[in-house]
């Protein structure tokens, strides 16, 4: 009996063993991992950014931006594009000779289709409101659409591109969009062949595809929840690349000396800040208090908590990286002494109570809120620390409840305008960052809205945000950059390395070594 | 009095699954913040937020609510995920594969090997052998599935290289996450089927046996483990559950694309029909084992049917 269930017990852990023949690696097939199973592979529904990973993978872009955050046409459907004179007709001239991977041409009809798409209430894309403005679509021939605007919008080709997305009319109209979903059809640079349910999704190059074929033959998309998992799977290389490898991950990969890894890193155009309850109603309608809580805080010490060299101090809104940031703007140094004289101007000498609201699903912004609250301390505020899940966070943000709270803000590239829109008093995102009037701001934000003339408007930008900050509506604490680890067999172009670009957004320029 | 223990069985079965229908739909609603505002994020609008409630009929009472979906459920409609756009029991299907491969691997391992050991334990009482036995299921039963699912990988996978990391690349991918889920569960039934042997084995027909001087590997297998097995049976019934449980937290870990890895992201999505599902399956199984675990050992042991 005993001796049985030893033999069985070994031949059982044996077999398994050798079942198990260390897998061979095929360089033929990059392999990324990414947090979850996207949800519905619909360009214009989609919310998740994993659905747009494999998607911008499938479709060709309407515009591109180059590594400068520019419009370009290197690699788009649009061979070149016009703006008229006051700016509310734009015209597309579309290149000739793109197909689809099932073997449709690729014509101004379909940019049409995508346009109405996007515009299509009953759709209920989540960036319908920035179709709003297109009045008319005109199709002057095969190759070239007109976009009539009802007023001319500076940042149209920021938030109208399609999101990346020309989409096949034909197809989507003969299938149907839950067909399509399953099995999506674009002109890109690598096809759909299948979704693994619940594991991976399979893509294989486009030989035919009209720009850059894709130098590595299979794509495939794999679905790791647990990031630790991923983060070891990518030291076993059975994968290539993680999207999306959070700071802590990268910085620990990096100090692993035993790694076969290549690293790289880029500014991304994202600002993380706390923002200020400012109704007449809040003890932070006083700026000289929202001015103590600034001087109060030590960013460096928040940055080297949560984010080690992932971070930059920021200065303003707008990304140092880009023209519009506005490095004299007011950056509050860290400046204890400060803090304490303007509460005792405020007539608070002796400090006062509040409370730094924070979503608990995010946890480097829990945990620099609770760094946030001892600096407080050492100037006399005592500030509470309220984690709350999502959805309660986000009623206790917009009804006013918190006095300050904890937000991330990621701009749609290449324009810097969504940085500032929320402070234009009729914008309805006013609200949403704790109400905030300034004439003054409005102003600017008006001219900015219609300029066309780049530099000045860039100039505009830095003079907003100078007024701006002197009211600190909302602190800005850093900017982040994107680290990322990838397989060092992996060779992935230097001019990728944006966020304009984004590695992720262009795996046909990837090879092997 | 048979048909009147089923009758009470059955009655008592029908219940639960009521309250755990309604303790399923119920979660939405018990969460904090607005369903809908959670759905579609910070910046909605007013006028989409309200299209969604018409969609997802949010404005109709509780119990019409409920009415519905439970109606639909009995008609294996579960409705929409509204995260996927796919109906709920299409990503089910799908998905319960998986994790019945998972499971039931966990619990052969989990049986062939916890009434080994409890076995031999009970058979060389007081040896290193039943040492061992109990100290390796205190350790299993101690120690956190997360944290044993990572220590598995790190060691068996990314140290050894003996087993991929993660996913569901054919047998192979399996054995890791079985072991970490199938090895807790084999501490659960050493220890009572150690116990069990020991009882019987001191029974008296057990000694008359010995005393009629049959063999001693024939009394073990022939007399003593028959009747242990007994309530083991049961046993095995009643850890069903915790093998579904354990198996969410093995399945994310090992991303295994499984129910508990599609549960664990739709919480995260607040993708709330296919929670509500999700929840309402698991509960079922439960329930179900339960009223087997019941049935059968009513079957086995006549005395439990009286005493009803």
């Amino acid at each position: 009996m005993k001796k049985l269930s030893i033999i069985l017990a070994l031949s059982l852990v044996l077999g398994l063993v050798v079942m198990a023949n260390g897998e061979v690696m095929a360089r033929d097939t990059v392999r990324i991992s990414i947090q979850s199973e996207p949800s519905r592979l619909n360009p214009v529904t989609r919310e998740d950014t994993e659905a747009g990973f494999v998607l911008s993978m499938i479709h060709d872009p309407l515009i591109e931006l180059d590594s400068q955050g520019n419009y370009t046409t290197e690699g788009a459907v649009a061979e070149d594009y016009e703006i008229s004179e006051d700016g509310t007709v734009y015209t597309f001239y579309i290149r000739e000779g793109i197909t689809f991977h099932d073997g449709n041409e690729l014509t101004a009809e379909d940019v049409k289709f995508s346009y109405e798409q996007f515009m299509d209430e009953e759709m209920g894309s989540p960036h319908h409101s920035y179709y709003q403005g297109i009045e008319e679509l005109n199709l002057l021939d095969d190759y070239t659409l007109e976009v009539v605007l009802e007023s001319p919008d500076v940042a149209f080709l920021t938030t109208a591109r399609l999101r990346g997305h020309v989409m096949p009319k034909d197809y989507i109209e003969d299938v149907g969009w839950e067909e399509f979903e399953r099995n999506p059809v674009g002109s890109g640079p690598y096809k759909f062949v299948e979704h693994h349910s619940g594991s991976f999704i399979e893509l294989e190059r486009n030989e035919d595809f009209w720009h850059h074929v894709a130098e590595i033959p299979y794509l495939e998309f794999r679905f790791y929840p647990e990031i630790s998992t991923a983060v070891m799977a990518l030291e076993a290389k059975e994968i290539d690349f993680i999207a999306e490898l959070p700071a802590d991950e990268y910085n620990s990969l990096k100090n692993n000396p035993g790694a076969e890894l290549k690293f790289g890193s880029f500014e991304i155009f994202q600002d993380h800040r706390i923002v200020f309850n400012k109704r007449d109603d809040s003890i932070f309608s006083d700026k000289r208090l929202r001015q103590a809580v600034a001087y109060a805080i030590n960013r460096e010490e928040l940055i080297a908590l949560t984010r080690g060299d992932l971070a930059v101090p920021a200065v303003g809104r707008v990304p140092g990286f880009h023209a519009a940031s506005a490095p004299d703007a007011n950056a509050y140094e860290y400046n204890p002494d400060r803090a304490r004289e303007l509460l005792e101007e405020a007539g608070y000498p002796d400090g006062f109570e509040t409370a730094i609201y924070a979503p608990s699903g995010y946890r480097e912004r829990v945990m620099e809120s609770e760094q946030i609250q001892q600096q407080l301390a050492d100037v006399g505020i005592q500030a509470e620390v309220v984690t709350l899940e999502w959805g309660t966070y986000l009623d206790a943000t917009g009804e006013g409840e918190a006095p300050i709270f904890r937000e991330r803000w990621s701009a749609t590239a290449p324009d810097p305008f969504s940085f500032i829109e929320n402070w234009y008093s009729e914008s309805s995102w006013n609200p949403i960052f704790g109400v905030y009037h300034n004439e003054e701001v409005d102003e600017l934000i008006s001219q900015i809205r219609v300029e066309t003339d780049t530099e000045r408007r860039w100039e505009l930008f830095r003079e907003v945000q100078e007024v701006a900050m002197e009211d600190v509506p909302s602190y800005p604490l850093y900017w982040p950059i994107d680290g990322l680890a990838y397989n060092d067999q992996l060779h992935i172009p230097e001019d990728l390395f944006n966020d304009f670009r984004n590695p992720i957004s262009h795996i046909n320029l990837w090879s092997f070594e | 009095m048979n048909k009147k223990f089923l009758l009470n069985r059955f009655g008592r079965t029908l219940l639960t699954l009521v309250g755990v229908s309604i303790i399923a739909f119920m979660i939405l609603h018990l969460a904090p913040g607005d369903p809908a505002r959670i759905m579609l994020g910070q910046f909605a609008t007013e006028e989409n937020i309200e299209i969604f409630r018409e969609q997802h009929h949010l404005n109709e009472p509780l119990p019409v609510q409920y009415g519905a979906w439970i109606t639909g459920v009995m008609q294996g409609n579960f409705g929409y995920s509204i995260r996927y756009n796919r109906p709920v029991h299409e990503l089910i299907w799908t998905r319960m594969w998986p994790t019945l491969t998972l499971t039931v691997s966990a619990l052969v391992l989990a049986v062939i090997l916890g009434f080994t050991l409890g076995i031999l334990a009970a058979i060389k009482r007081n040896s290193w052998l039943d040492y061992i036995t109990t100290i390796q299921a205190m350790f299993w039963i101690s120690i956190p599935a997360f944290w044993l699912g990572i220590l598995f990988l790190y060691f068996f996978g990314l140290r050894l290289r003996w087993f991929p990391i993660g996913g569901m690349a054919g047998l192979a991918s399996l054995v890791l996450p079985v072991f970490a889920l199938g090895l807790r569960e084999e501490a659960w039934f050493a220890r009572p089927m150690r116990s069990e042997m020991l009882e019987v084995l001191n029974q008296a027909y057990i000694r008359s046996a010995r005393a009629r001087g049959i063999k001693e590997r024939v009394i073990i297998t022939k007399h003593a483990l028959r009747n242990a097995l007994i309530p083991l049976v049961t046993m095995i019934a009643l850890r069903l559950p915790w093998i579904i449980g354990g198996s969410v937290v093995i399945e994310v870990v090992f991303a295994w694309g499984g129910m508990g890895s599609l549960l664990v992201n739709s919480v995260l999505a607040r993708d709330f029909p296919v929670v509500q599902a999700i929840l309402l399956l698991i509960s079922f199984a439960v329930v179900m084992a339960n009223l087997f675990a019941d049935l059968l050992y009513s079957v086995i042991d006549p005395r439990i049917r009286l005493e009803d």
